[in-house]
Order: structure tokens, then C-alpha cells, then sequence
């Protein structure tokens, strides 16, 4: 492995520094040589003098040397890299070139001897050699293993490097790498607060640690870094706050996918579906199934299998919903008690259902490509999962109030949610409204389903978990009333996260349903009330 | 009115006192004062809770109107006040200070008076049971029941006891408890129906009322192991220990007392259900968004037992008990006793919410079941009788849970699961709805149902069971077992007497929803 390693190293900087020209070989080969010349301290001088040199074709020897591949021919004191072919064998190549040079016995070559200040030594010389290369990457992680140590040897080596440099993410590394090493230097006051000016507006975790023990020192220096300490303390609350309101918004919009179905029939045909967990559930089950169906025939599709999946589960979800409402709720209109425990009979025989042929464990649901992973917008990390998920949520609250607001179907559905005999004397079927509907609100369901299916346990219990915490969305938003749901999710959402914070995740679940009692005790009929007659009825 | 300004004023003084209190709590860390009197924030809980008591007491007497009203109201303030004695005397008052009172004191102290409470309040209860009886009519399906009851309670020990084991009418041991369970069942059963089937206020929460009933006798039950425990600490009981807590948390204190716990297993669910159904009820929450926030509230209640740090044993609850009373637990005589215990106390249950709902105060619930708006207009305080009734209620599932745990030898948060308490009102569904029989037998079919599927291979399927059950009670027996017989008993006496047939019809389509009687006076 460690030759592996040490190999391509040694390619990748020989690709990189092929045309370096003669004369600079000479040089280093040098500095090389002089490796191999003597004891620890001359070995670290020489390391330092490969430093100052900052050419980077010495990567592959430094790299050597770290490893305990770097020998001395004793015939002609020339230093090599070898590796041990078999027993007492070595394959010997050119420190500086990489060309092969045969093979040497146990007795030709004498390995450079190591002590922990020498590794120290190698390790920085690296760091700053790599700080040269032609690759931005690799300059940019010799940047941020420089910021890391703050070594202010490295200032003379950062100027050059920041002087050539013209990736200006790398420069911003580098320039702050400078800083820390400044600020750790024995360099006049002024530069030093200019340095601690620099690393404050760079900001981040790791500035608190370089200033953190700067700011008890005294002085000016000490009280600059005092104050840029608290200046940062304060942006990162502030970032903390943001991330807090990014969570909640997140735990929101979950909230409104399983609640906005939820709010077509409950709050807008007046249904209490026990069993609305369950169809988000059912759509969970549907990405399931498409999934293993993808993995089996057709693994290159897998990334859209979320695409596939919802309309699939909106489909199944919503056929259900409807089989439901034909054959239990509608003989039950009127009697909400009645719908409530017929549906919650109705929840636990579809969780059975599900346990006994998908059996009672949490399935697997992979996360296409575009779903996983994350990014940094500032101080804010964002996974990209829970972003679309939002996304998601926003798109399926727009379509449906498009659907409700503009289409002969909403203004049916309308008609009849405000009133059933008049609408149906105006020739609406109501019967074929009303299954529409509810099949509608569980299609919604089972499109929730899928989403959650990619940040929750897929098992048949997954809607139980969701359904006190919908009714409570859509209860507190105010029943009837779509735009209530989504002001009412997002805030349960967020008060949700912020007291967690204080109170813990459950004693904050259990201070939110608390609040919401207490809400609901001031007005009865949620947050954004329906007014008039209607109410009563 | 002059009780309701003088408790406004006390329980504003209080929370002034309180508020100040906490802010020198949060300011100072402790109270400190030239006599020596330091309160810490265990001494801040403890004031809390008798606050919020204090208020509820001063809430109750506000609002008690008759002198019976009045006299239990100042009980309860007395009480009250009694406990505020005891915090200052215990914890405040430091040890050397006159009137400070060492811990044994105060125990003894609470256990008498919890004793006397406990006499006074069987005594009144019987007297007004007696007094509600004398009027009340029974109707010959009530002393059949009750009959039955006494009956179950005598044999069912007596065959467990005293038959040999291969005597064909020998009762096993196992049956005893499964029975028995049952019974407490059958209770909680009635304490929903009694709310659900005459005020129309479907609790979906109920469970929670029972658990907390268990949990009140369990802590009564754990604090007799004593130093029997894995870690044998007398003390403290083995989570305590295990969670490493250094002294037992001030809500535990006293349980070691039956007098005290035994009033805890009404008071505390009867206190939630006051606090809860006086909030519920004066905002007119009502049907659906009720059973709701019941539902929310005993949810709520699961969360926070399953913490460790909430002091009730977190995730496992309260279980390996030992003694009940000095007697053993799992001796055969204890659990026919528990048995006869569960089945008097489910026909005592029986006879006043017979009582109630054949008094006037019954009526009125019916009444506001069935229009609560006309109710409220022909001048009823709807509220009040919704939370007298639930409280009752509420007090009764207490009392069954507190006869289930020391039979099924565990209590744990899982009794506050939703489920339970859905499982409870499935029970009055089939049973009938709107009578009182009825969840006594549902409760028993259904639960007898459930351990024959449960226990064998059937187990998978039982969900299909209890779903199905729900949908084909709502759909195809509104009015449960008991109600459709009533019906066809009623359609062939008619027919018999060639009356005209009655119309049924709800008598406003408000709401609740709930199926009249087709012949009240019939009705059981």
C-alpha cells in the first residue's frame, strides 16, 4: 500500500514537473544528496534548505524520506529511493528524476535514519513544497495543512506563493494561512491586528481556536483578538440561529407534506382520517417496491426512481383513498366520531397488511444521487436531500392550490365543501366529488410517503409517527384552510427546533403539544379561523 | 361573589409570591435568609406543584355553587393548606428552628391524614351514593348486574381457593388474573362509556388516566420492596439507583404510605382531568377536536414517562413487585383477593354511574349530549357538568388502572400509548354506546377475543381482528351489542303490543352524533 501510495505520488509529481528545467535538477539534486550527509540536525537543515528552494520536484524524495524509503548508495553517496522487492532486494529509483536504477543488495544502501523532529520537519517542508504545485487542489490542501500548523517559518515561503498565486480560492486560504502564521510569529503589533483582522472576517470554527489563546494575552494584540473573537462569536450565533431556522423549515415542510393531504379531508370535507398515516405510509412502500424494481431491471434508471415513484404513489395512494371513501366513509357523513374510529380500525388493518407481506422490519430506500450529500451557503450547511424535500413540499402546496383555485374540479369541490345541496341542484355529482376528493387528499399522502421514505425508517409504523403531529398542523393552522397548514407547519416546525435546543428533542415535542393545547383553548378553531355561519355547521 | 374575589386574590398572591421566589431562585441560585431558611430548586418544585394544587382547589371552590359544592371545596383547601404546612415545617424551616418538623413526622403525618381522607371520603361517597340510590331507579338490569358482579367476586376466589385442581368447577390461577385484569378493564370501559355514551365528550385519551392510577399504586408498590431490590438499597427504588440519583425526588415521597396512594390514584388523574376539562370545556372545545387533544395529551404523557429523568423509570416503568399491604404479591389468596377487589369495585363503579345517569344530573347530560347548544341556552353551565363527569370519570379509570398493575405485576409508558385508550372506546363501541352494560361486556368479548388470537397462532391476525371490529361496529352496530338487542327486545314487545312504530330520529343532527334511544325509558 505504502508503495502504492509512494508511486503515484512520485508519478503525479514527475508528470507534473517533467519539463523542469536541467540546471534547477542540478540544484536540487544537490540538496538532495546533502540528505543523506549526516545526523538529524543536518538533515532537518537540509530539509529547511529544500524549503527555501521551493521547488517541487523534491516532493517525491521528502515523500521518501517520511515514508523510510529514502537510502544512501553507499558507493557513490548519491541518495536514492528503494523499495523492497523481495527479501534484501531493492528496486532503486532516481530521487529526483524517478528513473529506474536497477537493483541494490541489503549491504549497498544505508536507509536515512528518522526522529520525531525530523518527521515534524519533513511533514512542514511538504506542506509548503505542495504550496508550489502546478495542481490548485494540491496547493490549495498545502494551504489548509499551513492554516492548520500556522508555522511561521512558512511566512517568507507564503509570500512567494501568494505572490505566483492566481486561484483566488487558494489565495484566500493562503492568505489567511499567512495570517495565522503571523499572528503566531514574534512580527511587530501592527501587523499582527492586521493578521487578526484578516482571520476574523475569514470567521469559522477554526478561528475561534487560532484566537481563542491570543486573546488572553495583553496588549493590543490581545485585545484585537479579543474583540474580532467576539465579533466572530456573534456571526456564529447568529449563523447558529439561521441553521436553527433552516432545520425548522425543514421539519416543517415534512410536517406540511404529511399534514396538507391531511388538510383537503379533513379540513375541507370535514373526514377524520385515522388512516391518513397509513397512506403515507403505503406511498413509502411504493418507492420501496419501484426501487427494488429498478435495482433488479434496470439500475441505470435508479436515479429517477424517485420520479417514477410519485406519481405511482399518488396512483395507489389516492386508489385506496378512494376505495376507502366509497366503501366505509360515505356511509359516515355527519357522524365524525364514527369516521374516526372506523378509520382507525381501517390504519391498523392496512399496517397489518403491510407487516405481514413486507414483514415488520424497516426497509431499505436509497437516496439517488442528486438527494444525498450537501453544501455550505455561508455559515449554513444544507443537504441537499432536505433542500428538494422543501422544495418538494412548496411545489405540491402550489399545485394544489392551483388545482383548487383554477380548475373546474377545485370549483366543484368548493361548491360542495360550501354547500352540498345547492351544488348538487346545480347538477355537480357530489358523490363522485366527494370520492375525488378524499382520493385526492390520500394521493397527497402517498406523495409525502416518498419523500419521507428518503429521510425516515420505511416500516409500517412510519405514518403513526406523523399523524398526531398532522392533526395538530392542521388544527392550529385552522381547519379549512390550506394557507393556515402551511403557516401552521412551518411554525410548528421551527418553534419545534428552537426549543429543542434548550429543552431536548422530546421535552421540546412535549412543550409544543403543550403550547398547542393551550392554543387551541384560545382559539378553538386554529390560527387562521374560517368566519361565519359555515363555522357552526 | 365573595369565595370567588377571596380566591382570586389568595391565588394571585401566591403566584406573586412564586414568581418572586423564582426569580431570586434563577438570580441567586438559592434563597438565603438571616434565619437559616435556604430553598433550593427541589423546594421550588415542590412549591410549584402545591401552587398549581392550590389554584385548582381555590378554581374549585370558585366555582361550587351547592353547600355539598362548598363543604368538599374546603376539604380540598384544607387539605391544601395542610400540605403547605408540611413543605414549610419540612423543608423550609431549618432542623433546630421552632416548628421545623423532621422527616418521620411529616410521613406520619400524611399517612393519617390520607387515612382520615380516605375514611371521610368513603363515608360521604357512600352516603351519597346511598342518597342517590334511595331515589334512583335502578331498573331490574342494574341489580342483575351488580347481582353477577358480587357473585363473580365471591365464586371466582372461592373456586380458585378452595376446589382441588382437578375439580371440574376449579378456577386456575392464571384465570384468576387474566380475569381480573378484564374487570379493571371493564371499569376503565365504564368510565369511557359513562362520558362518551351520556355526554357525548369521546376521550381518546382515557388510557392515560389509567396508567396514571397504575403508576400512583406502583410507586406505592415499588416503595414496599424497600431493600429487596437487585441493589438492595432501602432507600431508593433500583432505576433510582441504577440512574445513579442520590435521594428520592420530592413526588416520590410518602408513597410508602397505601392511605396517601390510594387517594393519589383518584387525585392525580382527577386533578389532570380537572386541570385539562376546565381549559377544554370553558373554550367550548368540543367532538372531534376533543378527542383530539385528549389524544395529544396522553401522547404527550408517553413522551415524558419514557424519560429516564422524568423520575418514573423511564422506558421500563415500574415493575418487580413484591408486597401489596404486607401481603405477597403473587400469592394465589392475594390475587382472589385482588380479584373480589376489581369486581366490587367495578360494581360499586356500575351503581353510581347507574346513579348518575338516572339522576336529574344524568339527564342533564344526555340533554347536552344531544343539543349542547339548547342545553346551554335553557341556562345549564354546560361546563360544569362536562367536567364534573369527566373528572369522575376520569377518577374511575385511575382507580381501574390501580387494580390492573398490582394483577399484572408491571407498569410501563406504553399504557399511555394512543392505542390503549382507542382500544378502551372500541370496547364501548361494541358493547353498546349510551348504556352501561355495555362496555362491560365489550370490554370482556373484546378482550377475551384478544387473548385466545394473542396467544396462539393467530397472533399476526388479530390487528385484521380489532381493525375489522372497528369498521363493522361503526358501520353495521352503531349501538353495539347491548343496544341492537335492546332494539329487537323492543321491536318484538312493540309488535307485540301492536304499537305503532316509533320513528327514530336523531333529534338534532349536531355533531355528536350519537344515536338516540329508541325508547328512553328503556333504555337498559
Amino acid at each position: 500500500m505504502r508503495f502504492v501510495l509512494s508511486a503515484f505520488v512520485a508519478l503525479l509529481v514527475s508528470a507534473l514537473t517533467g519539463i523542469a528545467p536541467a540546471a534547477a535538477q542540478t540544484d536540487l539534486r544537490a540538496l538532495i544528496n546533502a540528505l543523506g550527509a549526516g545526523g538529524f540536525p543536518e538533515i532537518e537543515a537540509g530539509l529547511r534548505a529544500i524549503t527555501q528552494a521551493g521547488d517541487s520536484a523534491a516532493v517525491p524524495a521528502v515523500t521518501a524520506l517520511g515514508e523510510g524509503d529514502l537510502y544512501v548508495r553507499t558507493s557513490d553517496s548519491q541518495v536514492v529511493i528503494a523499495i523492497e522487492r523481495a527479501r534484501g532486494q531493492f528496486a532503486l529509483t532516481d530521487a529526483v528524476t524517478g528513473e529506474s536504477l536497477g537493483e541494490a543488495a541489503e549491504a549497498e544502501i544505508e536507509r536515512i535514519r528518522l526522529n520525531n523532529r525530523v518527521r515534524r520537519a519533513i511533514r512542514d517542508t511538504l506542506g509548503a513544497l505542495t504550496l508550489m504545485s502546478d495542481n490548485p487542489a494540491t496547493r490549495l490542501a498545502a494551504a489548509q495543512a499551513v492554516l492548520r500548523t500556522g508555522d511561521s517559518e512558512q511566512i517568507p515561503l507564503l509570500d512567494t506563493a501568494i505572490a505566483q498565486e492566481t486561484d483566488a480560492r487558494v489565495l484566500a486560504v493562503m492568505n489567511a494561512a499567512r495570517a495565522v502564521a503571523i499572528v503566531r510569529s514574534d512580527r511587530p503589533d501592527e501587523e499582527k491586528i492586521e493578521a487578526i483582522n484578516l482571520i476574523a472576517e475569514r470567521g469559522g470554527r477554526d478561528a475561534v481556536s487560532i484566537l481563542g489563546p491570543i486573546a488572553n494575552i495583553e496588549g493590543p494584540v490581545g485585545d484585537a483578538a479579543s474583540a474580532a473573537l467576539a465579533g466572530i462569536e456573534n456571526t456564529q450565533r447568529l449563523w447558529a440561529a439561521g441553521q436553527n431556522v433552516w432545520y425548522g423549515l425543514s421539519l416543517g415542510s415534512v410536517l406540511l407534506l404529511a399534514a396538507i393531504g391531511l388538510a383537503i379531508t379533513f379540513g375541507v370535507m370535514g373526514v377524520i382520517n385515522m388512516a391518513h398515516g397509513e397512506m403515507v405510509m403505503i406511498g413509502a412502500y411504493t418507492t420501496f417496491v419501484v426501487q427494488e424494481i429498478i435495482r433488479t431491471q434496470a439500475p441505470w434508471l435508479f436515479d429517477w426512481s424517485l420520479a417514477i415513484a410519485i406519481p405511482l404513489a399518488f396512483l395507489v395512494a389516492g386508489t385506496i383513498g378512494v376505495a376507502i371513501e366509497r366503501g366505509i366513509i360515505r356511509f359516515l357523513y355527519g357522524r365524525p366520531l364514527e369516521t374516526l374510529l372506523a378509520t382507525w380500525g381501517l390504519s391498523l388493518i392496512l399496517q397489518q397488511a403491510v407487516r405481514t407481506y413486507f414483514g415488520p422490519t424497516n426497509k431499505q430506500v436509497g437516496n439517488p444521487s442528486w438527494m444525498s450529500g450537501s453544501f455550505e451557503l455561508g455559515g449554513l450547511t444544507i443537504a441537499y436531500g432536505r433542500m428538494w424535500i422543501i422544495v418538494f413540499a412548496l411545489a405540491v402546496f402550489a399545485g394544489l392550490m392551483i388545482l383548487m383555485r383554477a380548475t373546474s374540479f377545485g370549483l366543484r369541490m368548493r361548491a360542495v365543501t360550501q354547500n352540498r345541496k345547492m351544488a348538487s341542484a346545480m347538477g355537480i355529482r357530489t358523490p363522485w366529488i366527494d370520492a375525488m376528493t378524499f382520493g385526492l387528499g390520500s394521493g397527497i399522502a402517498g406523495m409525502a410517503g416518498v419523500a419521507l421514505s428518503q429521510i425516515d425508517n420505511v416500516s409500517p409504523n412510519l405514518g403513526q409517527s406523523y399523524i398526531i403531529d398532522s392533526f395538530m398542523v392542521v388544527v392550529f393552522g385552522g381547519v379549512g384552510n390550506l394557507w393556515g397548514t402551511l403557516v401552521g407547519a412551518f411554525t410548528l416546525g421551527i418553534a419545534n427546533k428552537f426549543l429543542e435546543p434548550y429543552a431536548g428533542a422530546v421535552l421540546g415535542k412535549i412543550l409544543v403539544l403543550v403550547l398547542i393545547i393551550l392554543f387551541i383553548q384560545r382559539r378553538p378553531r386554529g390560527l387562521f379561523a374560517l368566519k361565519g355561519r359555515a363555522v357552526e355547521a | 361573589m365573595s369565595g370567588t374575589i377571596v380566591g382570586r386574590v389568595l391565588g394571585l398572591c401566591i403566584l406573586v409570591l412564586i414568581l418572586i421566589g423564582a426569580a431570586a431562585l434563577v438570580l441567586y441560585g438559592t434563597l438565603p435568609d438571616a434565619s437559616g431558611v435556604v430553598i433550593d430548586a427541589a423546594d421550588m418544585q415542590m412549591i410549584g406543584v402545591w401552587a398549581v394544587v392550590l389554584v385548582v382547589a381555590l378554581a374549585v371552590q370558585s366555582s361550587a355553587k351547592t353547600l355539598a359544592g362548598q363543604i368538599v371545596a374546603g376539604l380540598f383547601i384544607a387539605l391544601v393548606v395542610f400540605a403547605g404546612a408540611m413543605i414549610l415545617a419540612g423543608r423550609v424551616i431549618p432542623p433546630g428552628q421552632p416548628f421545623h418538623l423532621d422527616f418521620e413526622r411529616i410521613e406520619a403525618a400524611v399517612f393519617w391524614v390520607s387515612a382520615a381522607v380516605l375514611a371521610l371520603a368513603a363515608i360521604a361517597g357512600l352516603a351519597a351514593l346511598g342518597g342517590l340510590l334511595w331515589g334512583a331507579r335502578i331498573g331490574w338490569t342494574g341489580y342483575l348486574v351488580v347481582a353477577i358482579l358480587l357473585l363473580v367476586a365471591v365464586a371466582v376466589p372461592v373456586l380458585n381457593l378452595w376446589t382441588a385442581p382437578t375439580h371440574p368447577l376449579h378456577v386456575p390461577n392464571y384465570a384468576v388474573s387474566l380475569f381480573g385484569k378484564y374487570l379493571t378493564y371493564a371499569l376503565l370501559a365504564l368510565s369511557v362509556g359513562l362520558i362518551w355514551g351520556y355526554c357525548g365528550i369521546l376521550s381518546l385519551g382515557h388510557g392515560a388516566f389509567f396508567a396514571l392510577g397504575g403508576y400512583a399504586i406502583g410507586m406505592y408498590l415499588m416503595r414496599q420492596i424497600g431493600a429487596r431490590g437487585v441493589y438492595a438499597n432501602p432507600d431508593l427504588p433500583d432505576f433510582m439507583v441504577f440512574l445513579n440519583w442520590r435521594e428520592l425526588p420530592f413526588f416520590w415521597h410518602f408513597f410508602d404510605g397505601f392511605p396517601y396512594a390510594t387517594l393519589m390514584v383518584m387525585a392525580v388523574p382527577g386533578v389532570l382531568a380537572f386541570v385539562f376539562g376546565w381549559f377544554a370545556f370553558r373554550s367550548r372545545v368540543t367532538g372531534v377536536y376533543l378527542s383530539i387533544i385528549t389524544q395529544a395529551l396522553t401522547y404527550a404523557l408517553l413522551l415524558a414517562f419514557f424519560r429516564n429523568d422524568f423520575g418514573f423509570g423511564g422506558n421500563n416503568g415500574l415493575t418487580d413487585f413484591k408486597d401489596i399491604l404486607g401481603f405477597n404479591i403473587q400469592a394465589p389468596t392475594t390475587r382472589a383477593t385482588l380479584f373480589a377487589a376489581s369486581a366490587i369495585a367495578l360494581a360499586i363503579g356500575y351503581l353510581m354511574c347507574r346513579a348518575m345517569v338516572s339522576s336529574k344530573f344524568g339527564k342533564v347530560l344526555v340533554a347536552l349530549r344531544d343539543a349542547e347548544s339548547r342545553t346551554r341556552f335553557l341556562g345549564y353551565r354546560v361546563e360544569r357538568y362536562k367536567l364534573a363527569v369527566f373528572v369522575i370519570s376520569a377518577a374511575m379509570a385511575g382507580v381501574a388502572g390501580a387494580l390492573y398493575v398490582p394483577q399484572v405485576g408491571i407498569i410501563n409508558p406504553g399504557e399511555f400509548a394512543p392505542e390503549n385508550s382507542i382500544e378502551a372506546v372500541i370496547w364501548v363501541a361494541v358493547g353498546g354506546r349510551g348504556t352501561l352494560v355495555g362496555p362491560i361486556i365489550g370490554a370482556t368479548i373484546v378482550n377475551y377475543a384478544k387473548t385466545v388470537f394473542t396467544t396462539g397462532a393467530l397472533a399476526p391476525y388479530w390487528p385484521f381482528v380489532l381493525g375489522g371490529l372497528f369498521v363493522v361496529v361503526t358501520l353495521f352496530l352503531p349501538k353495539g351489542i347491548v343496544g341492537t338487542v335492546q332494539m329487537i327486545w323492543n321491536r318484538m314487545r312493540e309488535r307485540r303490543a301492536a304499537a305503532p312504530p316509533r320513528e327514530e330520529r336523531n333529534a338534532d343532527g349536531h355533531g355528536t352524533a350519537v344515536p338516540p334511544q329508541a325508547n328512553p325509558q328503556l333504555a337498559e
